[in-house]
């Protein structure tokens, strides 16, 4: 198991943070919405692969074929 | 591992220096609107109170300053006087079209000095007069304007540069 991709989720998560946080003090709402759904799609994309291994591996377990 | 850790550091530091680029457009708008409003000032002086002509008013009145819109005002003198144009107008226009894309010069002044040069040298002096009073005081209105886009869009684009160089170094890491 990779434990880096954790580190990076959790980076990429604190930098969308401040980037809405500037956005919103500049009074840019919309873009700081917009930023905030990049962040959670790009995380999405990350996880995606995982989180095919993680119901692959609940499917053969309980022997759900 | 010192390819990876090289790049990241290369995309940080291009992304910072283009977000300080972002920033610097507005701080030097405002620098260029206040040498617009002296290089009026003297040219108010030089054609109210000296009664140049307008070549020479000009070349006069911006000798001391910089900025961009001294490369406005010594084109327009410079097509005057090789007779590239007759009129001033058009002289005035041809120039200004030249420097429509400077990214350091607001549309709003563009506007402002087209309409001024539409008025300029046809009246009298007093007329003349009050027509520089009111570009001054649509300028400065400008500039006010500057300064708060200044306050409020040159600090996020420096913060948002680095964050974003940041990003996407985590990102492709």
């Amino acid at each position: 198991m990779n434990i880096d991709i954790i580190f990076k989720i959790a980076a990429i998560g604190i930098l969308v943070a401040v980037v809405n946080h500037v956005l919103i003090r500049a009074g840019r709402d919309e873009i700081a919405m917009l930023t905030t759904l990049t962040g959670v799609v790009i995380v999405l994309l990350m996880v995606v692969n995982l989180i095919n291994d993680l119901f692959n591996s609940v499917r053969s377990i309980f022997r759900l074929y | 591992m010192f390819l990876k850790i090289a790049s990241s550091v290369a995309i940080v530091v291009c992304c910072t220096l283009l977000g300080m680029h972002m920033s610097f457009r507005y701080k030097q708008r405002i620098y260029n609107i206040r040498v617009l409003q002296s290089i009026l000032a003297n040219l108010e002086t030089e054609i109210v109170y000296y009664s140049t002509f307008l070549t020479q008013a000009i070349r006069n009145s911006i000798r001391t300053l910089n900025g961009d819109w001294k490369i406005f005002f010594m084109e327009v003198a410079d097509i005057l006087e090789n007779k590239q144009e007759y009129s001033l107008d058009d002289a005035w226009n041809k120039s200004l079209n030249k420097i429509q894309k400077n990214p350091y010069i607001g549309k709003a002044e563009l506007d402002i000095m087209y309409r001024f040069g539409l008025q300029l040298g046809s009246s009298d002096r007093q007329n003349q007069q009050k027509y520089f009073e009111i570009v001054q005081e649509q300028l400065k209105i400008e500039e006010e304007n500057a300064r708060q886009l200044h306050l409020r869009y040159g600090k996020m684009y420096r913060s948002l540069g680095l964050l974003l160089g940041l990003g996407i170094a985590i990102i492709l890491f």
